[in-house]
This record gives C-alpha cells, structure tokens and sequence, in this order.
C-alpha cells in the first residue's frame, strides 16, 4: 500500500508528468476560456498525445486539461460575461457586475483561490472515500455490475436535457455503434458486412473524437464574411487577490461549495451547472443581505466557482471505484485509462493501485499549476480570448485526423472519425445530445457482456432482481427514467 | 397479453409532457420515420448473425434485438409525440422551416474530401491541397497571405510536433 502510493506520487512528480500537467492546464484553461470550445474538445485532441507518454504522465496531461477547463470557464463569464463552459454559467450572474465595476481583477482572483480550494477539498474526499467504496465494489459480480452499468446508463436522463426520447434514442445509436465487431461471448462476426477492418470494432477514440469535434467545428463556422475574434477593454484587467477580509468573507460559502459541489459531483449524470447554480442559490439563501447578490460582489463568484471545481474529485469517485462516467469529462477519462489498458473500476485499485495514487497525486498537481498559471497568466488569456476562430478551429480539424490515426496507426479509424463526425453533426442538427452516444459507447461493451456473462451464469433472467445490490441498482434506474415524470405529474396534479 | 397501444400511449404521455417542447413537429416526423428504417435495416443485419450454440442462454443475436425493439419503441414514441402537437405550433413550425445549411453540409463533404487525400497523400500535402479550400469557402478568409500562412504553419507544424519532436506515426500517403 505504502510502496504503491510513494510509487505514485513518484511518477506523477516526474519531470515528464509535470511538464504535461502543466501544459494540460494550459490548453484546459485556453479550451474552457473560450466560449464555445469545451475542455472535453480540448481533452479529446489531447487524448492520442498521451499514446507517446507512460499512463500516469499521460493522465497527468488530461487531468490538467480537466482542472484548468473547469477552472478557465470563469475566465470568460467574468470578463465577457458569456460562460466558457457551462459550469460557470452561474458565475456569469456576479462575475460580469464585478467587471462592469471596475473589479474584474479581484473577480477572477476570488474565482480561482474558491477554485482550487474546493478542487483540494473534494481531491481530500476523493482520496478517503474512493479506496472504501472500491472495497465493497469488489464483491460485485456479474449481476451487480450489469446493474450498476445499466444505473450509469440511466444518466442519460439527465444528460438529454432538450428531450429524454431523444436522449435515449442517441443512447441506443451508441449501444448500436458499439455492437460492431466480433461478439463479445461467442466470438462470431456482427455487423461486419464482411469487411475485415470492421471486425476489429469501432475505436472508441475516433468515434469520440468525431462526434465531438467535427459537430463543433462546423457549429463555429462563421457564418458571415468579417467576422473577427472578441474584443475586450484590456484597461484594468490584472491580476489582484482579494484582501484576506474577503476571503475570510466567503470562507464558509468556499466550504459549503466544495461539499455541495463534491457530493453532487459524485452523482452519475450531474456535473457542474447543476453544483454551481444549487450553491449559489443555497448561499445566497443563507447570506445576511441575499439582495446584494447578483449585484457584483465577491460572495457571488466564489459559491458557484468553489462548487464546480468540486464536482472534479466528486465525479472522478464512481469513475474510479465503479467505472461509471457521470459527465462527457470523466468518460473521456475512463476511456483514456482504459486505452492505457487499464479497467477502471474496483480491480483498478487492486491491481494498480500506483497509477490510483498516481492520478491523486496529478489531481493535486493539477490544481496547484491552475492557481499558478490563471494567476500569472491572466493576461495571457485575455489575448488568447481574442484570437480569431478562423486560426483554432483549423487547427482542430488537422488535429482530429492525427488524433484518430494514433490509436491503431491505422487510416481506417479517420474515416470512423468522418462518419461519427457526420453522425454527430446530425444529431446535433435535429437536436439529439450528443452525450448520450459517448456514454453508451463507453459503456456498451461491458452492459452486454455482463449482462449475457450473468444470465449464463445465473441460468435464469430473473437473476437481476433477486440479487439485492442489483435489484436496488435496477431500482434506482428506473428511479432515474420516471422519476422526475412522476414528480412533475404529483406537482402538476396539486397546482390544479 | 400486453395490449401495446395503451403501453405506447403512456410512455408518449410520460416522456412529452414534461414540458418538452415538441416543435418541430415535422422534422422530428422525418427523423422518427429515418429511425424505423434504421431498425429495419438493423433487424435485418441481425438476422445475418449465427445464432447462438448454447440452447437456453443469450446469443450474439439477443442484445441487437434489445436494441432494434427499442429503438422501434422510441422512434414511435417520437412519432406519436409529434403528431399529438397542437395546431398552432404545427403552424409555427412551418412557418419557422430550417434554411438548408450549405455551409456545414459542404464543409463535411470536404471533410471527407481531405480525408481521403489524407489517405492518399498523406497528412503534411494533404494539409497543403485542402487547407486553402476550407479557409476560403468553410471559415471565408479571403487574405491570400493569410490563408497561405495558416496552410503553411498547419500542414509542416503539425508534422513537426508530432511526427519530429513526440515520435508519432502520421498518415504518410499510400502512393508514396
């Protein structure tokens, strides 16, 4: 135990891993800053780099680039107030104010000290809660583990947040996507039409690539003659930390963000939009002079900022300990540890409990380089903001085919790319989430199989409900497909 | 035996009505009408595939069929939503009709086109063919200078950062 975590912490502070951490955080900042541009882009560009590294240097690379996104989303609601990603969409609310009032440099200081607070609160919970959790998760079979996959599948629900049929439409083209290839089971040919390359399936990395890139690449288009990046009043914007008075001023709301943000992170299908705008609320609720907020003040930025950087180690808790990705972020993760060729999961923690501690000790690295480069960089950012998306996006398109071709080296996996692209963009065109189809792709392949592994097993179809841990997963599944129709009836019904 | 029309009507009350706007009442026909095909032909390839060798246990055929069944479900599902649309939305629904996006449509097209010259020679000249043609019609730069430059630094920096300094293999073209 000891060994493994000294072994961790030891490659994760290797000159390689730091020097990838960092530059993670970059592009992590850089992606999240820029509206429009999702960290979860910049992750899935960044994911074949890592084909160059060992797994814990290339982890390093991503988990900077998850951390620094998370963080950099403040960048442009304060500044713009326009939200880099979706997380701090609440921060928008004070963040902007505070800019209009002159105190655009102490808004993004308050911003990052609440981020990287409670992305070391929730790494602590992380670290105390995940290795428990893997323990029980461990005596999980067959059964138990369809069921827990079939519950990390219902966060489809809450992912479609336009439509739930087309959520769960999305869902099943991944599933359908997934099938591609040889059976898991009996090994026979499924939908290879007889052509060789499909018989090794379909990558995850291309199709996650193309249904995630292209989609934003043509959505980015301009679509005039002219157009030109953001322009920002550069006049004032420097770095400059809150006094330790307004610090200690929103220390408590720090505290409850962190919590709030950790424990709804660690719900599959959550995220940080929903931990940001709960916290602010719930602070808000709580403050002696809630009329203030929305104003500009510094209570305002640090709530919903303190509670999406703790959604990073929440929601890292079911991708590690049972491989359930709760968000598009975390399923680019799992996906990159497993083509490292590791299983995320409660054997995770048997079997490689180095790169466990190794990711801890990135996570932590990950936060501490954010601070320092959002704190140094600041102005940075504010020119990167306005360069022009006829130079990034360009760029993007080449680095989807380099990313695709690294997998396999292998030009078969560009054209899945293309055709996830074109998949993707369609959906997206007919309002289809996205999501739904990378969670489903993630997790197809270890549905069926355990599914059909139990029912072998078992010898009978009922097994599902008769195991207790399963039948409160299966539970708590269809808990997650009618529940809020139920509640939505219940409350209709008592307003009528 | 279950009588499937009352099943399918309380499944399209419980997932339409919570507050999703079924707008676009016409385009989510079509594309219902796109997914019945898709399990059609889904169904079809299915049946293609050995059945299984042990009686009594799932096949290879039994998660596809899981699949094709619920994507029929939805796909109905969907349809019946749309056509349960109130008039007045139906109305708005065609007066709001989608413009054809030429633009994205053909920047896919040349997608494929690049990909192919990929294919054929190679990510460094490929770069160097396509890049003009999607900075000039895709993102309407019309800087000769510009375009050259970002064609330039794309195609041979790319190269370098991958192929020269992280050691990766990039597509080199099949007619070389």
């Amino acid at each position: 135990m000891l060994s493994s975590i000294l072994t961790g912490i030891g490659e994760a502070t290797q000159l390689s891993a730091l020097v990838a951490n960092l530059v993670g955080v970059i592009v992590g900042i850089t992606f999240g800053s820029m509206p429009g541009l999702t960290f979860s882009t910049g992750l899935i560009l960044l994911l074949p780099v890592t084909f160059a590294f060992d797994p814990v240097t290339g982890i390093s690379l991503l988990v900077g680039v998850f951390i620094g996104g998370m963080t950099g989303g403040s960048v442009s609601a304060i500044l713009l107030g326009i939200p880099g990603t979706p997380s701090a969409a609440a921060t928008v609310i004070d963040g902007y104010p505070l800019k209009q009032k002159g105190m655009a440099g102490k808004a993004l200081g308050m911003a990052v000290i609440a981020s990287i607070f409670a992305g070391l609160v929730s790494l602590l919970l992380l670290i105390l809660v995940a290795p428990l959790i893997a323990k029980v998760a461990l005596q999980f079979g067959s059964v138990e583990i369809f069921a827990l996959v079939l519950f990390g599948l219902s966060t489809i629900i809450s992912v479609s947040s336009g439509s739930v049929i087309k959520g769960l439409i999305a869902g099943i083209i991944g599933l359908m996507a997934m099938e591609i290839g040889l059976d898991p089971v009996m090994g026979v040919h499924r939908f290879t039409l007889g052509y060789e390359p499909l018989q090794a399936g379909i990558d995850l990395l291309a199709a996650m690539i193309g249904l995630f890139a292209i989609p934003q690449i043509i959505k980015d288009l301009p679509r005039s003659q002219g157009e030109t990046g953001i322009k920002i009043e550069e006049k004032g914007i420097t770095n400059q930390l809150p006094s330790w008075q307004e610090i200690k001023s929103c220390f408590g709301i720090m505290v409850r963000g962190a919590l709030m943000g950790t424990g709804i992170g660690s719900i599959p299908g959550t995220g940080g939009p929903i931990a940001a705008f709960l916290s602010y609320e719930t602070n808000k609720r709580m403050s002696k002079h809630p009329e203030k907020w929305g104003t500009g003040i510094l209570e305002g930025v640090a709530a919903p900022e303190a509670a999406n950087n703790g959604v990073t180690g929440g929601a890292l808790i079911p991708m590690l300990t049972l491989g359930i990705p709760g968000d598009p972020g975390t399923a680019i993760l799992l996906g990159a540890l497993l083509i490292h060729g590791l299983q995320p999961g409660p054997l995770l923690f048997q079997n490689n409990a180095d790169v466990v501690y190794g990711i801890f000790a990135a996570l932590f690295i990950a936060n501490i380089l954010t601070l320092i480069v959002q704190w140094f960089g600041i102005r940075l950012f504010v020119k990167i903001l306005q360069v022009p998306k006829t130079i990034l996006l360009p760029a993007i398109m080449v680095l989807t085919i380099v990313g695709s071709f690294a997998v396999r080296n292998n030009l078969f996996d560009v054209y899945v790319m293309a055709v996830f692209g074109v998949i993707g963009y369609f959906l997206e065109r007919y309002d289809f989430p996205t999501t739904p189809v990378i969670l489903a792709i993630v997790l197809g392949p270890t549905l069926e199989t355990e599914m059909r592994r139990a029912i072998i097993a078992e010898g009978t179809y009922t097994a599902f409900f008769t195991h207790p841990i399963s039948a409160v997963f299966i539970f708590l599944t269809l808990v997650m497909l009618f529940g809020p129709t139920v509640k939505d009836k219940i409350a209709a019904r008592r307003a009528a | 035996m279950v009588k499937t029309a009352p099943l399918l009507k309380v499944i399209v009350v419980c997932f339409t009505s919570r507050g999703e706007k079924m707008s676009r009442g016409r385009e989510d026909r079509q594309v219902a009408f796109c997914f019945l095909l898709l399990a059609a032909i889904w169904g079809y390839l299915t049946l293609q595939i050995p059945p299984t060798s042990i009686p009594g246990t799932p096949g290879p055929r039994f998660f596809p069929w899981l699949l094709v069944t619920g994507l029929v479900i939805l796909s109905l599902v969907m349809l019946v939503g749309s056509l349960r649309q109130p008039a007045d939305e139906k109305q708005v629904d065609a007066d709001a009709k989608k413009d054809i996006d030429w633009i994205g449509l053909g920047t896919l097209a040349m997608f494929f086109v690049y990909v192919w010259m990929v294919d054929l020679i190679g990510l460094r000249w490929g770069t160097l063919v396509m890049m003009p043609f999607f900075l000039f019609v895709s993102f309407r730069l019309r800087n000769i200078m510009e375009i050259a430059l970002i064609t330039l630094v794309l195609a041979f920096g790319v190269d370098f950062v991958f192929r020269v300094l992280l050691k990766m293999a990039l597509p080199m073209g099949s007619i070389f």
